[in-house]
């Protein structure tokens, strides 16, 4: 009969973690568990991956030639990393444009360097909101240059969690934050967007394209309204040029 | 770096061409290490540091255990491991969850303390590279493994960049073994790789990021009242959205490891195929719940105990495994669920054992929606920000909300309801069956077709290298 001892011992053990003794499959030759291999499946694989390749340029061409032929052009894509880099070039004594589209949209850099004597910066972004930048600049101890600020009042004023205010957080958020993995990236995606019409990330992805499908919503749906179309360009300092098109018709001139 | 990056593109291709073209199989490890490092620093420099250090510090302790005489001594060199181990995942992923609860503690007795708030940066897949590191160890002591005499190996096996961030946990015991000798590519095994790289992609960029994730954001972010419909459209989109961001990776990182050389072994087999809770966890993040089985439930006791004291070791793997998701009360909660699932689930096991009707079509059938919709309840916690937006989910699921808001458009339905039927579709079918078989038994030119179009969809998406969700844990 075990001793009280020995009972009082056996409740205090410790449940038995990492005691377990391996099983003799486990234990083979004493080394390491068997080793493992993939099935690869019995396939000519050169001449598919040849045929695969073949297809992808081809239909890729074809979109870009598409696109092209509808009145896409290539141009850089407005995101988080060019707006950093766009802030990367923001010196003690620089004039800086921050705010909503008024501030962005065809202002004319050149003209303004020519009448403030330094090229102006361009922070400014279409629907975002001014005031997460405008706080991010007067944080910044080394700023002490000029800020221009174009202010639409529901904008500049938006609340808190509202998608102007959310554009402005996490422009400022990346700067802080941004990976050299992120970095590279845009450096790479930069001269691919320059040259082909079809990277366009808000006009012409799956996702946009699907939007455009022409399904009804339900009655009652409260649906976000889709954005205005393709009506302007950028460029490596965050210049947004509006296309020719937008000057001469008021309707949308791809419809 | 991520996977559906540009950088990580041009990663690749100079990582596959400079490490083929090498002669010399140590040269090809170093480079892999070098490689890793770069890869891992590219999301933040220093944090390689501190790869490098538990992996050392691991690498060291194993060796002691190694050469250490008694069991107890065996045993303190296996606490240290496990101690250094979870005390930095527990620093850099709970540091601030904890001063928060204690603060909380505090305050319900009456006192007033604030602590400081401690800015802790998470290193990126820091459970996933912490768990490959701790198996080391582990390995050595339960007698399965023989310590490497390669630090470099043991760096390797770590920090092998396809896994290394979010998974599959691929245990030292699995990799180290096919660092001994130069692996020989078998016919097909790079175009595999490539082919199982574009699927993965195609799983996260087209069918996580852009089919699903909108909806399922819009949802979890809606601070008013939905309709029963948009709520169990968001959290169908939020299962089918996790599964295609996390078997994406994993796709890709199995067919990265093959163009290298390397097999890994599967992370999923078709989830939502699953009939009941424990089919589930052996079709769902297997290198975790495999993990957490060998090294925690068994040891536990497992289910060679009373059953009392098996539903509560089950409880408390699940537990733990909700946790190391994350440091937040919800994803606990979510853990503590499945925990609860699979206890209902083995006394209902026992009570229809031998009964005929089990093994019906349509038992099953019933059996496998039931198993999803309960997943599904589950993942309202797992996505929830906290409490309040998992009961307002939940509320909305069960027709608490008659005259709710409907926020929906009929496309996004359309495209949840799509992909969730494709999905579930996909499982049923090839729930018994692996994709190296299907591949092989489909006609040549619908592989090729399928591949070329899977690739299209991937640039036409372009991608906006949005992180994996797997990532944050």
């Amino acid at each position: 009969m075990p001793s009280f001892t020995s009972n009082f011992k056996n409740k205090l053990r410790l449940p038995r973690l990492f005691f377990r003794k391996p099983s003799q499959l486990e234990s083979v030759h004493g080394g390491p568990p068997l080793e493992y291999e993939r099935p690869i499946p019995a396939l000519p694989w050169r001449g598919l991956t040849v045929a695969v390749v073949l297809m992808v340029i081809a239909a890729t061409c074809a979109w870009e030639f598409y696109c092209r032929s509808i009145g896409y052009g290539p141009t850089l894509n407005d995101n988080e990393d060019l707006w950093t880099s766009a802030r990367r070039r923001v010196k003690p004594e620089s004039v800086v444009i921050i705010g909503d589209s008024r501030g962005w949209f065809d202002l004319d850099l050149d003209e303004l360097e020519k009448g403030l004597g330094k090229r102006p910066i361009q922070l400014a972004m279409g629907g975002g909101c001014a005031y997460p930048v405008l706080a991010d600049l007067a944080n910044d101890e080394n700023f002490h240059g000029t800020i221009i600020c174009s202010v639409l009042p529901r904008l500049f004023f938006a609340p808190p969690g509202t998608p102007p205010m959310e554009r402005g957080e996490k422009a400022v958020r990346r700067w802080h934050t941004q990976t050299p993995a992120q970095r590279a990236s845009q450096y790479l995606a930069m001269p691919l967007e320059e040259h082909v019409a079809f990277l366009k990330q808000e006009e012409l992805t799956l996702e946009d394209l699907l939007k455009r499908l022409p399904i009804p919503n339900r009655p009652y749906a409260q649906v976000p309204p889709r954005p205005p179309p393709y009506f302007s360009t950028l460029d490596r300092e965050r210049r947004a040029r509006m296309i020719e098109e937008c000057a001469g018709q008021a309707v949308d001139w791809r419809e | 770096m991520l996977f559906n990056s540009l950088t990580f593109v041009v990663f690749f291709v100079v990582v596959v061409t400079a490490y083929w073209s090498m002669h010399s199989w140590n040269a090809r490890k170093n480079f892999l290490v070098i490689a890793s490092y770069i890869f891992y620093g590219a999301w933040n420099p220093p944090f390689a540091a501190l790869l490098f250090s538990t992996t050392a510090m691991d690498f060291w302790l194993g060796r002691q255990m190694a050469k250490a005489k008694g069991h107890d001594s065996r045993r303190a060199w296996l606490v240290g491991s496990v101690c250094m181990n979870l005390s930095m995942l527990g620093f850099f992923k709970y540091g601030n969850f904890l001063l928060e609860n204690f603060q909380w503690l505090l305050a319900r007795l009456g006192i007033i303390y604030q602590p400081p708030h401690l800015d802790i940066l998470l290193p990126v897949g820091i459970s996933f590279y912490t768990f490959h590191s701790l198996s080391y160890t582990l390995d050595i002591y339960r007698g399965v493994l023989k310590p490497t005499k390669s630090l470099r190996d043991f760096i390797l096996a770590v920090s092998f960049f396809p896994q290394l961030v979010a998974g599959p946990i691929v245990r030292a015991g699995d990799f180290l073994p096919q660092l001994v000798r130069p692996p020989s590519l078998r016919e097909g095994q790079f175009f595999w790789g490539l082919l199982l790289m574009t699927l993965g992609l195609f799983e996260k960029i087209v069918l996580a990021d852009t089919m699903l994730s909108g909806s399922a954001d819009r949802i979890f972010g809606y601070a008013g009242p939905l309709v029963a419909l948009d709520s169990w459209l968001g959290v169908m989109a939020f299962a089918g959205q996790i599964f295609f961001d996390f078997a994406g990776y994993s796709t890709c990182a199995i067919g990265a490891a093959l163009c290298l050389g390397f097999h890994l072994k599967d992370n999923f087999r078709f989830p939502y195929a699953a009939i009941g809770f424990s089919d589930f966890w052996r079709r769902w993040h297997i290198s975790l719940s495999t993990f957490l089985r060998d090294y925690l439930y068994i040891p536990l006791g497992g289910n060679q105990v009373r059953p009392v004291r098996a539903a509560s070791n089950l409880v408390i793997v699940m537990f733990l495994g909700g946790l190391w998701h994350g440091a937040a009360w919800t994803f606990v909660v979510w853990g503590l669920l499945h925990g609860s699932y699979l206890v209902i689930e083995r006394v209902v096991r026992g009570l229809v054992e031998n009964k005929e009707w089990v093994n019906n079509l349509a038992t099953r059938l019933l059996a496998g929606f039931a198993t999803y919709a309960a997943v599904c309840i589950a993942w309202v916690f797992f996505r929830a920000s906290d409490f309040t937006v998992a009961a307002r989910m939940l509320r909305g699921m069960f027709g608490g909300h008659t005259h709710g808001d409907a926020i929906l458009s009929t496309r996004e339905m359309l495209q949840i309801a799509l992909v969730t039927a494709g999905m579930i579709l996909v499982h049923w079918t090839l729930r018994d069956s692996n994709i190296e078989t299907t591949v092989m038994r489909l006609p040549r030119w619908i592989v090729a077709a399928a591949w070329a179009l899977i690739a299209c969809a991937i640039i036409l998406t372009q991608g906006n290298s949005n992180a994996f969700i797997y990532f944050q844990f």
